[in-house]
């Protein structure tokens, strides 16, 4: 009888197992059609709720299979009308109608071509009846999706096509064939040279009263403009969804090196300068305010990713909206403010801060505390001596003028010291308890920390002198030929200095291990003592 | 009648009820919460600074004079997996990769000798302590060993030395407090080569934190671990990730472990007090009870027996008065036939022997 019994049992728990695998089975299937559903190429098809009448959840439409579908038409027009030449990306329709109307479009014209297409004998779409086969609740993007960056080497490659006509018959640039803007007076979009700012600035992420949102805005403009270069057999951009949007496939666009600068008649040099204009501007005045700033804007323009990396809602000057109490057009925040927040990545602190947390520099920048406003060495920047400007406000030439000169007085070139004042070993034995004494190489070093930087510009002009570059580890202390030594402020560890100073074992290996991380150098690893420590033989 | 359970439940609930509720008012009148004893210690860790070299654990391994590790401390791939502390290792050194592109963070988990610890207020004997030092600590010869330390710790610290067969320990770290009261560091803190490990006094550490925060706002997170999480701990740490990615729980709460246990466990007395006093009655109650019963009992049976002897003597009485009377009956009669014979005979006879029989007749009956 007990023996039946667990034999019984025996079956049962192998029927289990079984039904679990097949289970398994079952929605491993099911989940993988859940992610084939959840493609790059889904469009959400889902028209505005009418209350009372959303029995059904909306399309998860892929577009790219559909495209591809369509391979021998020529174009969109299978799917989208066209108005002014243009495609709208709507579906067979220029406009949005009634939700029930616009459902009528998708049932009818969607039905009627898959029937089509099944009875021509090949694969076709969901049928009448087949609700549920397009109405799922699966949505979202795929993970594989991703923005596309229009960046300077796209720009770039857009601006010298040849392949692109203007907007403009008498261009001689392609700027306006993508590039216009909305005339107040006429009520209507006009391309016009020398006027051209970001998509962005307009084009928002959600529709505006004036301005369609920029997702709409690029697929009807890129989209249509690709296609009908592909109608016309020339070299052209993606049509297809993961064209622009794979990760994978971003990968391989060509990328332009050494992108030559871009034409908008946009000043070489500019003298910030705007607040000195504020008290009249008479000699007297202007003794009281700060210097003007020197600013190299052709630099700049090849450091930043895009204008919008400074301008970031409109191409005019920053003092426009940001002046120097504050403004309503610079949502009240001062031109000082704009300039010296160092959180913000258009201003020009707050830039440059992110430049020295870049590997070469953070070595020494990463050990620094943040500076506030106050900190902030100002004649670093404001170098324009007040003597040399003339009364305000000045002629747009003799800023400009003034601007250059003071630029081209700066030092550009990267100043170092001889070997002979850079001792070459420093003994370090404050553990000889445990380990042989250390030799430093000093001299070393520094030498590879110069090389690192020496191209760079930025670096060679903020770091001033000669010993600058000492300071970054001699830090605190005054920056000299000879400055203080590691002990002479670092000693016993936990001594209650107010100011939380680690002794002298806390500050070495703090300031050698956390520099190498900074920058990037794994050998010697942190901990790897006898790399630098000898074993005590 | 007498007591019923239900009414005997009410009580108990009653008087646990109003104990945890007094308690409640007795904590909710203060606004203070025990910050640590003035001048107690503590160490920051700092995990940015941290490179995960296990000194700190070779350190507390020798100062402690614990067994020798089977894998020797310079070896740094135990790191790979998530270790906890064991009766042979007060501290270990755990490894949490942070998200593409940046370095791994290293954090040092040991006791964190918090200011009103769970264990402490877990321990029916005492056998924890928070010291004068900043140190909570243990007292092995108070211990029972019923581990309910290790249940109560929020941060899974305290462990017991299984493998003693005779008096097995809870072990866990001390803050090295018989160094500090010499004067000495911490080992862990003495030996970190990149003083990931600051020793000093819990509010000095507290302000060092907040300073390195203003310092580097952008390598850390705005947040000193310990400063309030289960109402404050000696040992603090600083990170530049989110805290419950390096391990370090975030679902703490500020309030001390005791203070969430007061409450219940403040009945507790009162229940055991009152076991006593209210078995005693209800044992008093029902043993009254018998007694009356009993006594009721014997009057009853000694009124029975009292009215049936009545009836019996009534009853003997009647029976005697009966007989008697037959008796008298029947000596009348036979006198009475003696009477008429005699007179017969004397009728027939001659009469002198007549009143002699009458005379001796009633003399019989006596």
């Amino acid at each position: 009888m007990a023996k039946r019994a667990t034999r019984q049992w025996r079956i049962n728990a192998v029927l289990a197992i079984i039904l679990m695998i097949l289970l398994c089975g079952v929605s491993s299937v099911f989940s993988s059609t859940a992610t084939d559903s959840r493609a790059l190429d889904v469009v959400y098809i889902d028209l505005p709720h009418v209350p009372g009448n959303d029995k059904m959840p909306g399309v998860p439409f892929p577009h790219d299979r559909h495209t591809r579908a369509r391979e021998n038409s020529k174009d969109c027009s299978a799917c989208h009308l066209q108005q002014k030449e243009r495609f709208v990306f709507r579906f067979k329709r220029l406009i949005d109608g009634t939700p029930d109307a616009d459902m009528a479009v998708y049932h009818e014209n969607c039905v009627a071509c898959h029937a089509e297409t099944k009875s021509a004998g090949k694969t076709s779409g969901p049928l009448d009846g087949d609700c549920r086969s397009c109405h799922t609740t699966v949505s979202g993007d795929a993970p594989a999706w991703q923005p596309i960056r229009f960046d300077k080497s796209l720009h770039f490659r857009h601006v010298s096509s040849k392949a692109i006509r203007p907007g403009n018959m008498y261009d001689d640039t392609n700027c306006s064939a993508c590039h216009h803007i909305y005339d107040e007076t006429i009520q209507k979009t006009v391309r016009k040279n020398g006027t051209e700012e970001s998509c962005f600035y307009c084009h928002k992420p959600q529709k505006t009263e004036r301005s369609p949102s920029i997702r709409w805005a690029s697929h009807a403009s890129c989209v249509s403009c690709h296609q009908s270069l592909k109608t016309r057999v020339r070299k052209t951009g993606p049509v297809e969804c993961a064209g622009c949007h794979d990760a994978a496939v971003q990968q391989q666009i060509e990328v332009v090196e050494n992108i030559p600068r871009l034409e908008r008649k946009q000043p070489d040099t500019v003298l910030l300068a705007s607040w000195m204009s504020a008290d009249g501007g008479s000699a007297e005045a202007m003794k009281k305010v700060m210097q003007p700033v020197a600013f190299n804007h052709v630099v700049h323009e090849f450091k930043a990713d895009s204008c919008r990396a400074c301008h970031h809602q409109t191409l005019k000057n920053c003092a426009q909206c940001h002046t120097e109490t504050g403004d309503e057009k610079g949502g009240g925040v001062q031109l000082a403010r704009a300039m010296h927040n160092s959180v913000s990545t258009h201003s020009c602190i707050g830039c440059h801060r992110q430049v020295t947390m870049t590997k070469d520099c953070a070595g020494c920048h990463a050990a620094m505390p943040q500076k506030r406003f106050s900190q902030l060495a100002c004649a670093q920047c404001h170098a324009v001596d007040r003597e040399a400007m003339g009364p305000f406000p000045m002629a747009a030439e003799e800023r400009t003028a003034v601007a250059e000169n003071n630029l081209n007085s700066r030092q550009r070139a990267f100043m170092t010291l001889a070997d002979e004042h850079i001792p070459e070993i420093v003994k370090i034995d404050g553990m000889k308890d445990k380990y042989e004494a250390v030799d430093f190489p000093h001299r070393q070093i520094v030498r590879a920390i110069f090389t690192r930087i020496k191209e760079n510009k930025m670096a060679a002009y903020f770091h001033g002198n000669d010993v600058t570059l000492c300071a970054g580890c001699h830090h605190n202390a005054p920056a000299t030929l000879n400055p203080a030594r590691c002990a002479a402020c670092h000693g016993k560890a936990f001594t209650n200095d107010e100011d939380g100073r680690p002794g002298l074992k806390g500050a070495y290996h703090g300031q050698c291990m956390a520099c190498h991380e900074a920058m990037g150098i794994e050998e010697p690893a942190s901990t790897d003592c006898i790399k630098c420590h000898k074993e005590k033989g | 009648m007498g007591i019923t359970r239900r009414k005997f439940l009410g009580w108990v609930g009653a008087a646990t009820g109003t104990s945890v509720m007094m308690g409640k008012n007795a904590s909710a009148v203060s606004n203070k919460h025990f910050e640590g004893y003035p001048g107690s210690f503590g160490v920051l860790h700092d995990t940015t600074r941290c490179i995960g070299c296990r000194k700190c654990e070779q350190a507390c391994n020798t100062v402690n004079a614990l067994p020798a590790p089977e894998i020797a401390f310079d070896d740094l791939g135990v790191l790979e997996k998530n270790r906890r502390t064991s009766d042979d290792a007060y501290t270990v050194v755990n490894h949490f990769e942070t998200g593409q592109g940046t370095l791994p963070t290293f954090v040092k988990i040991q006791c964190n000798h918090c200011l009103e610890p769970a264990c402490a207020s877990a321990c029916f004997v005492k056998a924890f302590r928070k010291d004068k030092t900043g140190a909570v600590t243990y007292d092995e010869s108070l211990c029972v060993g019923c581990r309910y330390c290790m249940v109560a710790c929020p941060f899974n610290i305290p462990a017991y030395e299984y493998d003693e067969a005779i008096t097995p320990r809870v072990m866990k770290c001390t803050l090295c407090k018989p160094r500090i009261e010499k004067g000495q560091l911490p080992g862990c803190v003495e030996i970190c080569p990149k003083e990931a490990l600051t020793f000093g006094t819990r509010t000095q550490l507290i302000k060092e934190a907040r300073r390195r925060i203003d310092r580097f706002p952008g390598r850390y997170v705005d947040h000193v671990y310990g400063e309030k999480e289960m109402g404050g701990t000696s040992w603090l740490y600083l990170s530049g990730q989110a805290f419950n990615e390096i391990g370090l729980r975030e679902d703490l709460g500020v309030t001390p472990a005791p203070s969430l246990t007061a409450g219940p466990l403040s009945a507790v007395p009162i229940i055991v007090g009152l076991w006593p006093v209210l078995l005693t009655g209800i044992w008093a109650i029902s043993r009254r009870k018998d007694q009356i019963a009993d006594q009721e009992r014997i009057s009853a049976v000694a009124a029975t027996t009292a009215d049936a002897n009545e009836e019996m003597q009534v009853k003997l009485a009647e029976l005697k008065d009966k007989l008697n009377k037959e008796k008298e009956a029947a000596i009348n009669l036979e006198v009475k036939k003696a009477l008429e014979e005699a007179a017969k005979q004397a009728e027939a006879e001659k009469a002198p022997a007549e009143d002699e029989d009458a005379a001796e007749a009633p003399k019989e009956e006596k």
